[in-house]
């Protein structure tokens, strides 16, 4: 049964089987984006997971199956990561430079989470949807709420940063 | 790094964590709070028909929509306690879905 139909089934019965079902299909997408976004905080990113299933299995009679579930669920991600940054006084748009610049390390992987992480939150989250999970700027501006041109603003001064840091560790901000 | 190592990298798909447990703390959560919605939604149906039957009882209002509406008068106060029954409810998981 494909994550659709499984949302369909909980929406019209509650089945609570189908729903588990969904959360062990989804839950390394979301909880991975989720990691993305919190800077490798796995408990705060734990906690919003755990937020984004509640509000989906509240509003799953919203959920008009007109795009993959998985996406829905990165939406209400997105949009509980964005609470609990206002929550926090903090603006989405703000830059960490607080934080170390990259180690430099040889395969870059290590290299690739301290640049993310000194993005701003916009920032990591368009370059995280379009590349690492393949959507579409389109796809992606509809998912985070904005505009196909901040999209692909977010991408390209992420991008140049990302160059920036990955190079000499410094970047303009 | 150029364009084509810097897309290459964050093309990268993301590490997933395996689940160790996460699916299982959800339907807790849930069940837990399902739980706790109902206790609340009790608990508002029962102060709703208190105040009803209440300010039914202490004030005329009763009667004074009976003279208004002489054909609902012997099933008036339960017709209003009934809507604010229902509209108490509806409000309830309104606001429960949002």
């Amino acid at each position: 049964m494909t994550e659709t139909e499984l949302a369909s089934r909980v929406a019209k019965s509650g089945d609570a089987v189908a729903f588990a079902e969904l959360v062990g299909l989804t839950q390394g997408r979301v909880r991975a984006f989720l990691m993305r976004l919190t800077r490798g905080e796995r408990a705060l990113a734990d906690d919003l997971a755990q937020e984004t299933y509640l509000e989906a299995h509240r509003k799953l009679a919203q959920y008009r199956g007109d795009g993959a579930f998985a996406g829905w669920l990165i939406r209400i991600a997105w949009s509980r990561f964005q609470m609990h940054l206002r929550a926090r006084g903090q603006a989405p748009e703000e830059l960490d430079d607080t934080l170390p610049a990259p180690l430099h390390d040889p395969s870059h992987k290590l290299d690739l989470e301290r640049a993310m992480a000194r993005l701003s939150a916009p920032e990591r989250a368009a370059l995280t949807l379009c590349y690492a999970m393949e959507y579409s700027h389109a796809e992606a501006a509809a998912l985070l709420a904005l505009p196909l041109g901040t999209v692909k603003s977010h991408v390209t001064r992420g991008r140049e940063k990302l160059r920036a840091l990955l190079g000499d560790g410094k970047v303009a901000s | 790094m150029n364009d084509r190592d810097l897309d290459l990298l964050l093309s990268q798909p993301l590490a997933e964590p395996a689940d160790d447990g996460f699916s299982a703390r959800v339907l807790a959560r849930l069940a837990q709070s399902g739980s706790r919605i109902a206790r609340l939604e009790g608990m508002a149906y029962g102060v709703t028909a208190a105040v009803v039957v209440a300010a039914l009882a202490l004030s005329n209002l009763g009667g004074a929509i009976a003279r208004v509406t002489p054909l609902l008068v012997t099933s008036q106060p339960l017709g209003i306690a009934v809507a604010a029954l229902v509209v108490t409810g509806a409000f309830l998981r309104w606001s429960w879905a949002r």
